[in-house]
């Protein structure tokens, strides 16, 4: 009985082998077969995100801008502008960032949305009661941050109003830090920024800035954005 | 078995291992730093950089790095540890991409790139290890792939006169 288990089990050891033998002579496409596995697999994931790259664009495209749909706002962005959105998540709640910059100019928009418990813990924080001490909190925030690197900085507020900000009213401060912005090779420019925050239970804020000539470049696209931007209940 | 594969490891065959995982590594890091720079390029270039906002466009990236960084990057390594050794490639091919893998973790690691608080499991880990185990196993099997030479039958026809009747 052993004797006869051993003999199939030595069979099919060889046919096995055999079988193993015959197939690592496969090809395709007259070339060995791992190789060509490889150039396959190569193709295919490159033809696949040309797919999803295509479906996405097809899919967020609205003329000449992308629809970025975050969990508060829908924003319209141009389509060469850089943008990223991302969310920061602690025991004291969500805060919600969106980013957007012209890939050609150093000016920028950054928007913030707190949720209800972010909210709070930021009033209590900061000691902030409402959206024009929230403006200027971190407008002196930014210049206090800006003196570190430019010991010579000057803060000069320009103007100060209310403007409507996604549906709510909100007040806003333009401020030039003087020689606050210092490039790679030491040089000193003017940076202006417009800062503005509303709130409702959550916070929104909305800041734009340019270094020098390139935020008078680029102040009204920011401006048009914010108010085609729609914001959703969340 | 895996265990016998080992203990008959030379040191000559550690070391080809070692070289392949160096190449693994070494490929990652070249591509890497040129593929995903390139796609922002072509995209600027066309006027959509925009779109890398969306999360399909990183899912997108991710399946792109997949086949043009991690695979060739296993594979030029595979290649290279196959060339070098004929034996139990089913368990050693494993070991370059490994050594790759583990570098390019390290290096992440050690610049920054990889924040422990906030790890990505597929991007940071699962792509790059597939890519280079897989790329390994076919470069190593594609040296050692017993390829033969279909013979080609004679294209022209010889006729034996002698044969033919009248």
């Amino acid at each position: 009985m052993l004797v006869f288990l051993r003999h199939i089990y030595m069979r099919s050891l060889t046919e096995s082998n055999d079988r193993l033998r015959r197939f690592m002579r496969r090809t395709l496409f007259r070339m060995r077969l791992p190789l060509s596995l490889f150039i396959i697999l190569i193709l295919v994931s490159c033809a696949a995100s040309y797919v999803v790259f295509y479906s996405a664009a097809a899919a967020h495209l609205r003329g000449d801008y992308f629809r970025l749909e975050t969990k508060y706002l829908d924003i319209d962005f141009p389509r060469n502008w850089v943008a990223m959105s991302w969310e920061e998540k602690n025991s004291s709640g969500t805060k919600y960032g969106i980013l957007l910059a012209p890939s050609n100019l150093r000016a920028a928009m950054l928007i913030t949305v707190y949720d209800e418990d972010a909210t709070k813990a930021y009033l209590e924080q900061y000691h902030v009661t409402d959206p024009s001490s929230v403006t200027v909190f971190e407008l002196k925030r930014l210049y206090n941050w800006t003196l570190e690197k430019s010991g010579n900085a000057t803060l000069q507020f320009v103007e100060n109003g209310t403007i409507p900000l996604f549906g709510y009213m909100a007040k806003y401060s333009t401020a030039i830090i003087r020689e606050g912005f210092v490039d790679d090779r030491g040089a000193r420019y003017n940076w202006t920024w417009t800062f503005m925050s509303a709130m409702d239970g959550k916070i929104f804020q909305a800041a734009y800035h340019g270094v020098g000539e390139d935020y008078n470049l680029t102040a009204n696209s920011f401006q048009s954005i914010l108010n085609a931007t729609r914001a959703k209940a969340g | 078995m895996i265990r016998t594969s080992l203990r008959s490891l030379e040191y000559r065959s550690l070391l080809h291992i070692a070289i392949g995982g160096g190449i693994s590594f070494g490929a990652t890091y070249f591509l890497l730093s040129i593929v995903p720079v390139g796609v922002r390029l072509l995209l600027f270039s066309l006027g959509y950089v925009g779109l890398l906002a969306f999360t399909e466009a990183g899912s997108a990236m991710s399946l792109f790095t997949f086949g043009t960084v991690f695979l060739p990057s296993g594979f030029f390594g595979g290649l290279y540890t196959g060339s070098k050794i004929k034996e139990n490639l089913r368990i050693i091919l494993v070991f370059p991409a490994l050594i790759g893998f583990i570098g390019l973790i390290a290096l992440r690691y050690f610049t920054g790139y990889i924040n422990l608080s906030a790890i990505d499991p597929q991007n940071d880990f699962l792509i790059p290890i597939l890519g280079n185990v897989v790329g390994s196993y076919l470069g190593g099997y594609a040296v050692n792939w017993e390829f033969e030479e279909t013979a080609r039958p004679s294209e022209t026809i010889e006729l034996d006169l002698s044969q033919v009747k009248s």
